[in-house]
């Protein structure tokens, strides 16, 4: 499974469009490696990298929080 | 990966070394009866790759270091006195994408000292690699590589799918392990990987939080109430915890119980099965009681009639024949004999008379006469008489006269002995009894033709009672019950069905305990809000918010794309249930996976108003969970991984009439498959459907022949197996 098939599966979830996260014809255009400016899609692209390359759980929830930072 | 060969020297039953079976795309079929090698050919791949054969007696693989010598030819043993002898399998693998091909072998020795054999511990394994099937092959040494092409071959998740055999069908997919279709699930996606999302979204999720109410903590402007808050909040906290993890304890509770209803329900009509045909062999049993009777009462009455029925005459009807001509010449000659006498009497009884006319009998007296004879003279007439002359001898006859007449009294008296009548009684019942000789065939006949009917009767009747009693191992087998349990079905039912209800109202009561503790627990939280003097930092609160969301869609997602997986694998299911029923009206309704309260599924058939169809029968069961089997490789089928079916009577647990609709199905799925059959051993007519069915994409088709048959093997010294290919 390519990380840009792992994507897709939640970019399908509807809290998205609910939570006004972005709109479903944004979602239809998004690809992976595309940046946003939505900061839940791009937890979402770091989990996804990180398990797909390997990295521990602990590693991954760490590279998230601190993408999620005031600093950041 | 499809497999091009397998090369078997003295291996098991496959004596010597030419033994070699190839093999192409499409569905290879190894036909042969039962104790013919299926099973060992079988037992032949497995060997190679995983070095282990399956143990009949054990039922259960065991490794060559137990096996030892068993997994020689016994044929080769035999033959050799001195010496080393080897049973070697090896497998040829062609990877069509990249043109490379991989051999494996596996080898075990003994040696053989005058008759003496000392086992080697273990086998010898090795792979031969051709990274072009043009080039040389070299050897692979690394052991890393060597699990690596293992698992490329067949990889461990998937092999229960496609290398199995009939009676494992059961057990691959189990419906009494809920687990089983999630466990299916994992094997034909990455859901594995959705799952370590969760734990990843909720380890970011709670150091954010934790972050987040230190934060609230800090800010307050009442820390004692604080305080009093975080522990009324762990408290909460403690009991929701405890709490989940009862509702989770329940649900898997409830799920059991509800699907051992469930298969209660579907156990039902075999257990009312079971007892239909305990009460047939109860009906035979007594037949078989009556007919023995009987079958002892004509065997004791057979004996009896020899005499009583005359059939000791048997074959002496020429003695009575001979008997009435003899009692006929005795009686002629008794007559005739009656008639001389008569006629003599009449001659002597005329001489007497003629004697009377002169003289009568003893005048003179003898002693007159002696003297008349001695002096020579007469003194009736007074004349002489010389000696031998006429007249002397007219005297001397005088003199014979009386003792004539004795001798002829005499003679009379013999025959007067007169059997004649005793004869007679003798003749006549001869004569009573040989009319009844006539019948006595046909007597004999109908007796032994009545005793032929009792014993023809009892071996049916012991046959029935072999058929019910089949059939009851059977359904008793294929339902996992006891002949006590199908008695006592109805009582277990209704203690599942009150569990159910019971584990139903605990689930009840422990959400609404997680609802009123969750209530309680905001709460705690708004009161914790109240006491923050200030504003809590916009991209803390942020955080907290992205990463619980990031929680709840990493859940909704994995359900989600699982239930997808589910519905793809019903869907493909249901195709391969359907193609494989095709041939059978008798089979009905559509597979449905139904979520149980845990989360897992369980299939079950459901009829077109979509209501659960029960009292499946043994083949429908089977035929689902082959379905399942083939739905887990066909829905894995467009991940381009080319894998070979191999299978060892795969269909002998549902019958002829499923065979060419499974041949059909496996045709779709599997782009090589390698099936050992009975089926087609002995029904020419499904042997060539087989070859000629244009929906079955045929490969290679052999029969195997064993050189001595399995009932006459008390010496396996000279058994080996005849490889022979039909196309």
């Amino acid at each position: 499974m390519t990380k840009d098939e792992f994507y897709k599966a939640y970019l399908e979830d509807p809290l998205l469009i609910e939570k006004n996260y972005t709109t479903q014809e944004k979602v239809n255009e998004l690809k992976f490696h595309q940046p946003t400016n939505i900061k839940l899609l791009e937890v979402i692209k770091i989990a996804i990298s990180g398990s797909i390359d390997g990295d521990s759980e602990a590693v991954i929830a760490r590279k998230i929080n601190q993408s999620l930072n005031k600093e950041s | 990966m499809i497999i091009k060969k397998i090369e078997l020297d003295d291996f098991m039953c496959y004596a010597g070394k030419e033994n070699c079976i190839e093999f192409s795309e499409g569905i290879n079929v190894i036909i042969g009866d039962n104790g013919y090698g299926k099973s060992k050919l079988y037992d032949a791949f497995y060997w190679v790759m995983y070095d282990q054969v399956f143990v009949p007696e054990k039922k259960e693989f065991q490794s060559t270091k137990s096996v030892k010598s068993k997994l020689i030819s016994d044929k080769a043993k035999a033959e050799t006195e001195n010496g080393r002898v080897s049973a070697s399998v090896k497998i040829t693998f062609h990877n069509l994408e990249r043109d490379s091909m991989y051999m494996l072998e596996r080898r075990y020795s003994i040696s053989v000292t005058d008759g003496n054999v000392q086992e080697d511990h273990d086998g010898e394994f090795t792979i031969m690699e051709k990274e072009l099937s043009y080039l040389n092959a070299r050897m692979v040494t690394d052991e890393d590589k060597k699990r690596t092409i293992l698992n490329s071959i067949l990889p461990s998740q998937i092999k229960d799918y496609l290398w199995f055999q009939g009676e494992q069908v059961e057990s691959i997919i189990d419906f009494n392990k809920q687990d089983t279709l999630t466990k299916a699930v994992n094997v034909l996606s990455n859901i594995s990987r959705y799952d370590a999302m969760i734990e990843i979204a909720q380890a970011a999720a709670k150091t954010a939080i934790n972050e987040y109410e230190r934060e609230v903590k800090r800010l307050s402007k009442d820390s004692v109430k604080s305080a009093q808050l975080e522990t009324r909040k762990s408290e909460l906290e403690g009991k929701i915890q405890q709490r989940k993890r009862e509702q989770e304890e329940i649900n898997d509770n409830l799920s059991r119980a509800e699907s051992r209803c469930e298969e209660l329900l579907n156990k039902q009509a075999d257990a009312q099965k079971v007892s239909v045909l305990q009460e047939r062999k109860k009906g035979f049993l007594s037949q078989l009681m009556s007919l023995n009777q009987s079958l002892k009462t004509e065997q004791v009455s057979f004996h009896r009639k020899m005499f009583r029925s005359k059939w000791v005459l048997k074959g002496t009807e020429d003695l009575q024949r001979q008997y009435a001509k003899k009692f006929s010449d005795y009686e002629k000659k008794k007559l005739q004999s009656e008639a001389d006498e008569k006629a003599r009497k009449e001659i002597e009884d005329e001489v007497s008379s003629n004697l009377q006319t002169r003289l009568p009998i003893n005048v003179p007296e003898p002693n007159y006469v002696e003297w008349m004879l001695d002096k020579e003279r007469c003194l009736v007439c007074d004349r002489e008489a010389k000696k031998d002359t006429e007249a002397w001898l007219k005297i001397k006859e005088l003199l014979n006269r009386s003792k004539e007449k004795k001798k002829e009294s005499k003679d009379s008296s013999t025959v007067s002995q007169d059997f004649s009548d005793d004869l007679k009684r003798l003749y006549q019942n001869g004569l009573s009894l040989s009319n009844r000789i006539s019948d006595i065939d046909d007597d004999i006949n109908e007796t032994l033709q009545r005793r032929n009917d009792l014993h023809g009767r009892v071996r049916e009747v012991n046959r029935e009672i072999e058929n019910v009693e089949s059939d009851i191992q059977k359904l008793l087998a294929d339902t996992l019950l006891t002949s006590e349990q199908a008695e006592n079905i109805l009582n277990e039912y209704s203690i599942q069905n009150q569990k159910a209800k019971d584990f139903k109202e605990d689930l009840n009561r422990v959400t609404q305990e997680i609802e009123h503790f969750e209530g309680l627990l905001k709460g705690v939280n708004d009161q914790f809000k109240d006491l923050v003097t200030g504003e809590l930092p916009a991209w803390l609160v942020e955080k907290k918010d992205v990463t619980k969301d990031f929680e709840v869609i990493s859940k909704s997602t994995r359900e989600r794309v699982f239930n997808n997986l589910i519905a793809q694998l019903e869907h493909e299911a249901n195709i391969h249930y359907q193609a494989m029923t095709s041939g059978n009206k008798s089979t009905r309704g559509k597979i449905k996976l139904r979520k149980l309260p845990n989360g897992n599924y369980m299939p079950e058939i459901i009829d077109s108003n979509g209501n659960p169809l029960l009292g499946l029968n043994t083949s429908n069961l089977i035929l689902v969970k082959l379905s399942a089997i083939m739905a887990i490789i066909s829905a894995k089928g467009n991940s381009g991984e080319i894998y070979t079916l191999i299978t060892d009577a795969p269909t002998s647990v549902f019958g002829e009439d499923y065979t060419i609709g499974f041949c059909k199905t496996i045709s779709k799925v599997y782009r090589q498959s390698i099936i050992m059959s009975k089926e087609f051993y002995k029904n020419q007519g499904l042997r060539n459907e087989l070859l000629t069915n244009p929906e079955i994409k045929i490969g290679k088709v052999y029969t195997i022949t064993p050189s001595i048959f399995e009932n006459e093997r008390a010496d396996r010294s000279n058994l080996s197996t005849k490889i022979e290919g039909l196309n």
